[in-house]
């Protein structure tokens, strides 16, 4: 294929348009991990959401048009693309030509006259996004798999269940209802084990048979790898990010850390957990279980950019203590919401 | 009347006051398989023929008496098959009101002729001659999606034109850096001189639609410039009382499979890639 050129051009001030700062090349979609985030979790929206809810969509973009030079105030996701920033700058400096970094793109569903304010926005905060979609009300699946991406990040629980059944990891995130002060200087990204890493296979017995059949079937297969959970390739990205920082010596000081937060039992169920990860290849730097105790406060203690699982119980627990915590709607335990599962019933 | 001019008489002639589009026959018929029926077969673009009749259908519900553009026909090397071209016109009952037939030579002259406003074409070295001369020209896009079984129902999507960002809101200085040839600058060029000519044919086919029922769709990608460019195009775009639906910006990713996702029927063809490097035009 004979590409043009595509050298990336630097930019003056220009009319009525914020400055941004000078910024390195974006990498290609194929080499890079492509985390996509759409307006209302970058940004807090509830204000111009309500308009449009109330009052419809033409005041809604009257509204956006009007305020465009108001920058936008950060959403729960804001952290989050705020420390893969840091890691971005702390890999550029030590493989300045990788492309082997992250890459942001906005991905929304919204209107392109939105677009300048968005922008403004982005630049005041100094955030480095330069790609995005603006779909103005068509579904962004498609987009998603033209830039290869590796996380999607949406308010919108619809089109999350849509990224994840064309095999895109993806959750729905949720504003926490207080404010903590996470890292700036490390990534901490938290995930819950079944129906997240792994597969519901074991959620399913549990559902199906009761904790003490779970335990039997853990224990009989403990050495039988678990089938992979929509996140996995997500943590398996991670996992590369890091080694690169490894192999410059700078383990201790590596800024992206993984955390397992799970419901199972550190002497039992945890043992498959452990060795299915082995087997995989992944590492993850700490392992927390939890034999059935809620999440939250533990989560307080970690403070994570984000909290991936299953199980909406956990994600308001988390929020309810500050935790940006995102819900990934797979497997069994969306089917059935009333009843227990393994992680909210007391561990024998 | 010049013999090569062949008239519609199943569709109404229009005053000289209303725009004139002309539009490539090579797309909307399946000029390339032999048939020995009297009638071609569609080709990739004649769902673009059938979004401009959605277009003006819609428009004669509210309005009867406007009408919003005379669609011709211009048929390049295309003498030998007049009468299945016409019969073809007839028999999809297509809003098309004169066919113009002519060789390669007479290219540019039968274009000026035509005195239409916007020329669209598959074929970008014909876009680019259009521009050079002068007259506002776009690719025709050849559509991808699966048509319905028999061809029954081609259901008219909404018209998507798609604006480059890039010829709209990239300063000039800045494209000796971006290690364009001559030709492709010199199309960039030509496209950004006839942009508001373009843009007046866009603003007039959007101007009698409300947003929610338009059955046209306006999309600014940029391929090389940053979200501030980006940014520069829309104001540009608002500056000639266009409005965008929809807002791509790629910074240098592969246009290829956004292309795909977007589906135009019409684009902005500034030069800045290889018409064969996209699938959907190719």
């Amino acid at each position: 294929m004979n590409e043009v050129n595509r050298t990336r051009l630097d930019t003056d001030g220009g009319r009525d348009i914020s400055p941004p700062r000078r910024r390195p090349r974006s990498p290609n979609p194929k080499n890079c991990v492509t985390v996509a985030v759409s307006s209302r979790v970058l940004f807090s929206m509830d204000v111009e959401q309500q308009i449009y809810e109330q009052k419809g969509m033409e005041e809604y973009l009257a509204h956006q048009q009007q305020h465009e030079m108001e920058p936008l105030q950060p959403g729960p996701a804001f952290p989050f693309i705020k420390a893969i920033e840091t890691v971005n700058s702390r890999l550029r400096e030590l493989y300045p030509d990788s492309e082997e970094v992250f890459d942001v793109v906005l991905m929304t569903n919204n209107h392109a006259n939105v677009g300048l304010r968005l922008i403004n926005s982005i630049n005041h905060h100094s955030l480095f996004i330069e790609r995005f979609c603006m779909t103005g009300g068509n579904s962004p699946i498609g987009y998603l798999k033209a830039y290869h991406t590796n996380l999607y990040l949406s308010a919108d629980a619809y089109k999350v269940r849509e990224a994840l059944d064309e095999g895109i990891a993806a959750a729905t995130m949720f504003t926490p209802e207080k404010v903590v002060e996470v890292s700036e200087v490390e990534l901490r990204v938290a995930f819950d084990g079944d129906a997240v890493l792994f597969d519901d296979e074991s959620e399913r017995i549990y559902k199906a048979h009761g904790l003490d059949k779970f335990f039997e079937h853990e224990k009989a297969l403990a050495d039988k790898p678990l089938d992979h959970g929509p996140l996995k390739g997500f943590l398996e990205s991670l996992g590369k990010l890091q080694r690169k920082f490894y192999a410059k010596g700078q383990r201790l000081g590596c800024p992206i850390r993984t955390y397992l937060v799970t419901a199972r039992s550190a002497a039992s169920s945890g043992t498959r957990a452990l060795k299915t990860l082995r087997s995989w290849g992944l590492e993850i730097d700490e392992a927390l279980f939890l034999a059935g105790a809620p999440k939250g406060p533990l989560l307080e203690k970690i403070r994570p950019h984000i909290f991936f699982d299953d199980q909406m119980f956990h994600v308001q627990g988390a929020s309810r203590m500050g935790t940006v915590a995102a819900h990934v709607p797979y497997g069994i335990a969306q089917k059935v919401t009333h009843k227990p599962s393994i992680s909210n019933t007391a561990a024998k | 009347m010049d013999p090569n001019i062949i008239t519609n008489t199943d569709v109404v002639q229009l005053p000289s006051s209303v725009i004139v589009i002309a539009v490539s026959c090579h797309g909307i018929f399946d000029l390339d398989t032999p048939t020995e029926l009297d009638t071609l077969s569609k080709g990739p673009t004649f769902s673009f023929i059938k979004a401009i009749q959605a277009m003006n259908e819609k428009l004669t519900g509210k309005t009867p008496k406007v009408t919003l553009f005379d669609v011709i026909i211009l048929a390049k090397d295309l003498q030998g098959n007049q009468a299945k071209i016409e019969n073809s016109i007839k028999h999809y009952g297509l809003p098309i009101s004169r066919c113009w037939f002519f060789n390669n030579e007479e290219f540019t002259q039968s274009l000026k002729s035509t005195n239409a406003k916007l020329f669209l074409s598959m074929d970008s070295s014909d876009v680019c001659k259009a521009l050079q001369e002068g007259v506002p020209a776009a690719l025709l896009c050849p559509q991808t999606q699966t048509q319905a079984e028999g061809d029954k129902v081609q259901v008219a999507n909404p018209l998507k034109v798609l604006l480059s960002g890039d010829v709209m809101g990239l300063p000039e200085e800045k494209l000796s850096e971006a290690g364009l040839s001559q030709p492709q600058l010199q199309t960039f060029k030509a496209a950004k001189a006839s942009m508001a000519e373009f843009a007046a044919v866009i603003r007039e086919m959007r101007r009698h639609f409300a947003r929610e029922d338009s059955p046209l769709r306006v999309t600014l990608m940029s391929v090389l410039g940053s979200s501030k460019e980006w940014a520069s195009a829309l104001l540009t775009a608002r500056g000639l009382g266009l409005e965008v639906d929809e807002a791509y910006c790629l910074a240098g990713a592969s246009s290829g499979p956004i292309l795909n996702c977007i589906q135009p029927h019409i684009m902005c063809y500034d030069g800045l890639y290889s018409v064969t490097q996209v699938p959907a035009l190719s």
